[in-house]
């Protein structure tokens, strides 16, 4: 399980590209991410393409990250999900509370 | 015929063989001249006879005239005011009189007796039918509120709040919605978790902080064992006036051993916090962490479960509507055989009708038997006559009492 982080150059958009398996040992590193961003960032994309599987312990992380950025207000995208994972984000009602690809 | 013939001139073979017989015995030629000329007159005698009665046309036809020729006779349009009897039939017919009056009766007695087995039977059958299909439209009426209470049942609104059973349909949603309840909870439960695993992380980097802070005390113990070496060497130093300083400096010593023992205590208990921490996170990671693969295979089951129970109904419906309208043909073909059983009613006159006519044969055998008996011809006539007069009224009334010929219905008159 490995986590990228690449912001851009304003600064305001933020891009996790997680691969490997989304679960609870990644929570450290998830945290770091957004604790450590700039400021300034605005909006959040989730890049699971390379993510084979996800528990509820990612979902829990991404609720908090929303938390974190705002709640309501909050800017997230997850995007290129595989069926797997986007049957699970489903099951969890994530496409009212994100915006998923 | 030529028996009749020889019975009625019996004596002209009988001379003729007389007369060939003299001959054989007194063979003289007068007496053969006199016999010759006796059988030609016995001869002759009867063939004029014959002669005469063949030029009136009396006899010389085949068959004898019957009694029912001169019934025949009797009913061809004649003025009835002078009757004329008909020659009087050859004696032989007479004898046949008795048979036929005989055979008329037994027809009669049969055709009778057929006609009152057929009437019986019908009756039986008939009533047996009628039983057997009203049972039977009772059974479709019955079949009908089944159904009709059926589809009641399955297209339940689900806002009933009177209906004390449960569709297959809002069993199904009931499911549906409380396994996304525990969906949701078990999500929640997660986040939670890692919020509270987050909430670890900093408890232990604040154990972090606080052991930095030992290992500062640390130092300050260890520098200030050395100081307290340094005092007490300095105290040495100064002799008798440093030995008030040498306690001193002995005494710090103690102190700072305590300090040291103290912050060793302190480091072992916030290891053990920091390995008892740890153990916790671990657990909270395992509360965290659901496979959620599990409860997705039941949601898609119970929602595969529902688009299941949704064709099912359909076709349930569809069959309860087509069972309707099979009943209600049913019904309507059950009405159409009760209706057709009408024709008992009519069979049964037609068959009733037929008493008049076996009457007439009756009479007609009493006749023949009279005439035989009384050699007298008056109760044919009388007969033939009635029966003249009987045909004549039928013919200006319609002659069948029921005019039904097919079983259509609406044609029908009930008697």
């Amino acid at each position: 399980m490995v986590l990228v982080t690449r912001t851009s150059s304003d600064g305001k958009v933020v891009t996790i590209d997680i691969s490997g398996r989304f679960d609870f040992s990644m929570h450290q590193e998830f945290r770091g991410v957004y604790e450590q961003a700039p400021g300034s960032a605005t909006q959040y994309i989730i890049n699971l393409r390379q993510t084979e599987y996800m528990d509820s312990s990612a979902l829990g992380m991404l609720l908090l990250l929303r938390e974190h950025a705002g709640g309501d207000r909050a800017h997230i995208k997850i995007m290129h999900c595989q069926h797997e994972v986007k049957k699970i984000l489903t099951i969890a009602n994530f496409q009212h509370l994100f915006c998923l690809d | 015929m030529l028996l009749a013939f020889l019975q009625a001139y019996w004596w002209a073979p009988v001379v003729s063989l007389g007369a060939l017989l003299v001959q054989c015995t007194q063979p003289r030629p007068e007496v053969a001249l006199m016999l010759l000329v006796l059988t030609a007159l016995a001869w002759g005698i009867p063939l004029a006879c014959l002669w005469g009665q063949t030029r009136t046309g009396l006899i010389g036809c085949d068959d004898p005239p019957g009694p029912f020729d001169t019934l025949a006779l009797a009913n061809t349009p004649e003025p009835p005011a002078t009757p004329e009897l008909p020659p009087a039939p050859a004696p032989d017919v007479w004898e046949c009189l008795p048979a036929i009056r005989s055979t008329v009766e037994e027809e009669v007695e049969h055709i009778a007796e057929a006609v009152t087995q057929t009437q019986g039977i019908l009756r039986d059958a008939v009533a047996g039918l009628h039983q057997s299909f009203h049972g039977l439209y009772n059974q479709t009426q019955a079949q009908h509120q089944l159904v009709v209470s059926l589809m009641g049942d399955m297209t339940e609104q689900t806002d009933t709040t009177q209906s004390s059973h449960l569709t297959m349909q809002q069993f199904t949603e009931a499911t549906s919605s409380l396994l996304q309840y525990f969906i949701d909870l078990v999500v929640n439960i997660s986040k939670q978790s890692v919020e509270t695993a987050y909430k670890i992380d900093d408890m232990v980097r604040q154990m972090d902080g606080i052991f930095a802070l030992l290992a500062n005390i640390k130092t300050i113990t260890d520098d200030t064992h050395m100081l307290a070496l340094n005092a007490a060497v300095e105290a040495a130093r100064a002799g008798e006036a440093g030995r008030g300083f040498a306690v001193v400096a002995a005494e710090v010593r103690r102190l700072s051993q305590h300090s040291r023992q103290f912050s060793e205590r302190l480091r072992t208990q916030i290891e053990e916090l920091k390995t008892t921490i740890a153990a916790v996170r671990k657990v909270v990671g395992g509360v965290a962490s659901t496979d959620l693969n599990v409860s997705l295979d039941a949601k898609g089951r119970v929602d595969a479960m529902m688009v299941d129970i949704k064709k099912v109904d359909a076709r349930i419906a569809q069959s309860l509507q087509e069972i309707s309208t099979v009943m209600h043909q049913m019904h309507t073909d059950v009405g159409v055989a009760v209706r057709a059983l009408q024709f008992e009613d009519i069979i049964s006159q037609l068959l009733h009708y037929t008493e008049k006519p076996l009457g007439t044969l009756r009479c007609l055998g009493t006749a023949l038997g009279e005439a035989a008996e009384t050699n007298d011809r008056t109760p044919l006539l009388t007969l033939g006559t009635t029966a003249a007069h009987r045909r004549e009224e039928g013919q200006t009334e319609a002659h069948k009492p029921v005019a039904q010929t097919s079983m259509h219905a609406g044609d029908v008159e009930l008697f």
